[in-house]
């Protein structure tokens, strides 16, 4: 697999304006506030983050689906910014997949499984030969077999495993070079969480697609993805591969992301975790500094609630948003 | 007359609707002991029946009910046998009370916070006026972590683990033996789910409440378990002290549960369950995980017995039987 870069993404900002009065603006929701990070072919990121951390704006800014405010987004060489926007939009939504979060929801209602796949690839213009055969293959690989069995079916006459297998599939049905998945598995039960995060690894890595995989859940993220992206109100403050994150988290926020997720142990009962208390801030009006210095045990007065932190690398490859390892050096 | 210590006793507690295509058989046969003090916790899929089963014991029934029948034990006494207005002045709210799933988004945003917390203690007239009964809410209000001064606030001035402590207050404020909590903490984010469990830790330490935590989310569950449920297509298929549970499930369906559900710091294959759960239509008559087991046999075409196996384990298998 070559190892180029897919997707760039440089000090990307997604702001959303709140309520106008006439001339006078009330400001913005800073949503996205300068998150940068590169993907490579055929590989596998996970974003982890709690809500209103941003990581859906980032999975829409990636989409399209809403416009950056500033920043810069190169996909496979191709700018996705500024003037010829609309261009760029109908080729970006062909190289870009996105699975949804509820499935049930994702599905058109009136539309059978056939209909549903075969409309990206009317829009796109696939020729009709082209497009049974297309449908057949997507529909084998996320094992909605067989075929004949599924095609007339509308989606709630699927469980919610089968949905979201049919979500996939629309989503790889006009082989893109990405796909987004914004948590995939949690409207689903357990014991199908797990088939269908093997289905979207095997997926990738058949496609050798670049996935983003967003989740709230750290504990799904080893068996999925080789980086994890730690967002805490609108920015990556974390950024390392899974099992060195999992092992060594630097960041304060991560630190207690970790040590709020629980294994399944029976200790568990009758030990009180410490973990911060409160609540993420405001993205109308964060806290100066470090967003995070309102709730961090380690805040140093006088740094952190005045000045942002830059991403310093203590460890090769390993990049944190804190002030704690300036000695480190910056990037 | 149960013994002192049997806080909690179900009989063959059944609770089915009527639907269009027939009867669904939600609740089907469940039976259990409690004992004062520890937490139990249901664990078990979308649709298996764990909300209802809390539903049937508190006698929260929608209008289509089917059938319902079965014994519920509450400290010796049978409370189904109670009228729906002994049902009501006894026993719910006053006795066991529940956090419904999403009951944060429950609160009715024009009231005060406060108010809405005294209610229960003005409804069932345990405080004399309203004076005391807010000083009493301020005082459960400190239990699970919130300041007094948010007595006079409305739902939307506060924050989402805010309400559901608010509402975590308005279970606790009548001192019942019993508090459910139907998915207490499945809305929120993880840090905050991780403070409520703490303070639902201390409070059953403090209070010696006994909690009845109904969930889908098997890791987050050992947060607080100190026995174990399982429940499958509308049964309990397995009941026993939490430290044997998480270490070795004994029914098949637990153990594939248990084989289903990733793990944070060590790795491990993880497995699924093919096939998804039956119709509770028409379950089938033998054991309804037969479909999907791989250990399944002869024996499974008959129903199992719910028994205990010994050391305080219950498993609804033959080959357990």
């Amino acid at each position: 697999m070559t190892h180029e870069t897919l997707l760039s993404v440089r000090e990307l900002r997604t702001w959303y304006e709140l309520r106008k009065w006439g001339f006078f603006r009330a400001g913005y929701v800073k949503a996205l506030d300068g998150v940068t990070f590169d993907l490579k072919r055929g590989d596998a990121i996970t974003i982890v983050g709690e809500s209103g951390s941003g990581k859906t704006t980032l999975a829409k800014t990636v989409l399209g689906l809403v416009p950056p405010t500033q920043g810069e987004m190169i996909l496979a060489g191709e700018h996705l910014d500024g003037q010829k926007r609309g261009k760029a939009l109908a080729w970006l939504r062909g190289n870009v997949g996105f699975v949804q979060q509820d499935p049930y929801a994702a599905l058109p209602p009136f539309m059978t499984v056939d209909r549903i796949l075969r409309e990206p690839l009317v829009i796109n213009k696939v020729s009709k030969g082209d497009q049974d055969a297309r449908i057949d293959a997507a529909m084998g690989e996320v094992r909605l077999t067989p075929q004949s069995d599924f095609l007339h079916k509308y989606p709630h006459m699927l469980s919610g495993g089968q949905q979201q297998r049919l979500v996939i599939a629309r989503a790889i049905i006009l082989q893109p070079q990405l796909v987004v998945a914004d948590e995939p598995v949690s409207m689903l039960d357990a014991s199908v969480r797990v088939e269908i995060l093997q289905l979207l690894r095997r997926v990738q890595e058949t496609h050798g697609l670049g996935v983003i995989y967003i989740t709230h859940d750290l504990s799904t993220v080893r068996y999925f993805s080789e980086y994890v992206f730690v967002m805490y109100a609108g920015k990556i403050v974390e950024k390392a591969e899974v099992r060195e994150l999992i092992h060594n988290p630097l960041h304060p926020y991560s630190q207690a992301l970790l040590t709020a997720i629980s294994d399944p142990d029976p200790d568990n009962a009758d030990t009180v975790k410490e973990v911060p208390a409160g609540e993420p801030p405001s993205l109308a009006h964060p806290p100066s500094g470090c967003r995070f210095h309102p709730r961090c045990k380690h805040h140093m007065p006088g740094l952190c609630d005045r000045e942002e932190p830059k991403s310093f690398e203590p460890t090769p490859g390993h990049f944190a948003e804190c002030w704690l390892f300036r000695q480190g050096g910056t990037s | 007359m149960a013994s002192p210590d049997k806080l909690l006793r179900v009989e063959n507690l059944a609770l089915h609707f009527r639907t269009r295509r027939g009867p669904v058989q939600a609740v089907d046969g469940v039976s259990f002991e409690l004992k004062r003090g520890p937490a139990t916790v249901v664990v078990g899929e979308s649709g298996c029946g764990k909300s209802t089963l809390a539903r049937a014991i508190l006698r929260l029934l929608p209008r289509n009910v089917d059938a319902y029948r079965g014994h519920v034990w509450l400290n010796g006494t049978d409370v189904m046998t109670l009228s729906e207005e002994a049902f009501r002045r006894q026993v719910r709210w006053v006795r066991m009370s529940l956090v419904s799933q999403a009951a944060m988004n429950s609160l009715n945003p024009v009231i005060r916070i406060g108010d809405q917390v005294a209610e229960p203690l003005r409804v069932h007239r345990i405080a004399t006026g309203k004076k005391e009964a807010l000083r009493q809410a301020g005082e459960v209000f400190r239990l699970v972590g919130v300041s007094k001064d948010f007595l006079g606030r409305y739902p939307f001035e506060l924050s989402g683990g805010m309400r559901q402590r608010a509402v975590l207050a308005m279970a606790l404020i009548t001192k019942p033996d019993i508090v459910f909590l139907d998915e207490p903490t499945s809305a929120l984010d993880v840090l905050t789910q991780t403070n409520i469990m703490n303070v639902l830790k201390g409070i059953k330490h403090d209070l010696g409440v006994t909690f009845i935590l109904i969930t889908h989310d098997i890791a987050t569950s050992s947060e607080l378990a100190n026995r174990a449920a399982v429940m499958y297509a509308g049964q309990l298929v397995e009941l026993s002290d939490a430290r044997l549970f998480f270490r070795e499930p004994l029914h098949p369906y637990s153990q594939k549960l248990m084989a289903s559900v990733p793990t944070l710091r060590e790795d491990k294959k993880l497995e699924f369950i093919p096939g998804r759960p039956p119709s509770l239509l028409e379950p089938p008559t033998g054991c309804r995980f037969a479909d999907r087991c791989t250990s399944r046999f002869g024996k499974c075409e008959e129903e199992p017995p719910f028994r205990d196996v010994g050391g305080d384990r219950w498993v609804k298998c033959w080959l357990h039987a």
